[in-house]
């Protein structure tokens, strides 16, 4: 991952957000009642202080243009 | 009760395990013919949202990605047995190997650009839409027009704001584009994440990718840009399937 972090703090709090960005709701879906899904959830990071929800509520799409 | 914890979808049916560092988990192939899953044995607790679950399935699909093409699978996606994998690659198999066929050797690449969301706003005097409120503000002194200007007024930011994404991501996006094999992107998702673009790309071309946001970077001095990958392709793959009954 490269660009203009502040501290290294801050680059792991960005790595974080990065990951789930891309892997939450994202890529093969399997449903079926043999399938445990974890549904969009709110999560609030003690640890990292930060919160953090599913994105479509973190990152509200307020345009998208797909090519 | 002893489930898998399925992380990708691979073009590979020879049996393998590794072992992911973070949280140690032991990763095998549950293999079906050419085809097979990437899994782990699991409790449920693997896909509750806590950092070290969320690194840890990024750890297994960087490792992954070294090897095969991977279809990634959505966070959190728990098998109750084994025989529950066979049956979704016996139905779901062709609609993977294309889409394994469709995506080999290629590997997704996000890039977010920054802007400062109150330097725009205030740059609204300068605009059209300005200037157009500045026109509306010499004519009719009706209760509805005022009604209708106020509104205007209310909406300008956001609309000045749209308005020069819309812009500055057509200078940045399309370049990036045109270097990828395929490309997606969103503008404003916060109100300082004026773009967020993930480009397929293959391995190969990853270099002259980075190179080329380089040099855009260098035309953006005010903006601040993220770039982040190789990723597996999450924003290309969309498949739903469905397993026994819903």
């Amino acid at each position: 991952m490269a660009g203009i972090f502040n501290t290294m703090a801050e680059y792991k709090d960005v790595t974080l957000l990065e990951v789930l960005d891309h892997v939450l709701d994202k890529g093969v879906v399997i449903k079926g009642e043999v399938i445990i899904s974890v549904a969009d959830v709110d999560l609030i990071y003690v640890g990292l202080q930060l919160l953090v929800a599913s994105p479509d509520k973190v990152f509200p799409a307020l345009y998208h243009a797909p090519d | 009760m002893v489930m898998l914890y399925l992380y990708a979808i691979i073009d590979s049916g020879e049996p393998f395990w590794f072992t992911e560092q973070i949280c140690s988990r032991k990763i095998f192939n549950l293999t079906a013919g050419d085809l097979g899953l990437a899994v782990s044995r699991a409790d449920g607790r693997e896909s509750e949202l806590r950092p070290e679950n969320i690194l840890a399935h990024n750890a297994v699909m960087e490792q992954l990605m070294e090897r095969f093409s991977v279809l990634p699978v959505r966070y959190g996606t728990l098998l109750n047995q084994e025989s529950t994998g066979q049956e979704l690659i016996q139905q779901h198999g062709d609609q993977f190997r294309w889409q394994l066929h469709r995506l080999r050797g290629k590997v997704e690449m996000g890039v977010k650009v920054l802007w400062n969301i109150n330097k725009v706003q205030s740059e609204l005097l300068d605009s059209e839409i300005s200037r157009d409120l500045i026109l509306q503000q010499l004519g009719s002194s009706f209760p509805g027009h005022r009604y209708l200007r106020r509104k205007y007024l209310e909406q300008a930011p956001e609309m000045h704001s749209l308005q020069l994404a819309k812009q500055v991501a057509s200078g940045l996006h399309k370049p990036l584009a045109l270097k990828s094999v395929a490309a997606v992107q969103e503008l404003l998702r916060t109100p300082n994440l004026m773009l967020s673009g993930a480009y397929l790309l293959t391995r190969e071309s990853v270099g002259a990718f980075r190179e080329e946001l380089e040099r855009l970077r260098k035309c953006y001095p005010d903006y601040r840009f993220l770039l982040s990958g190789p990723w597996p392709p999450y924003h290309f793959v969309k498949i739903t399937c469905l397993v026994g009954s819903e």
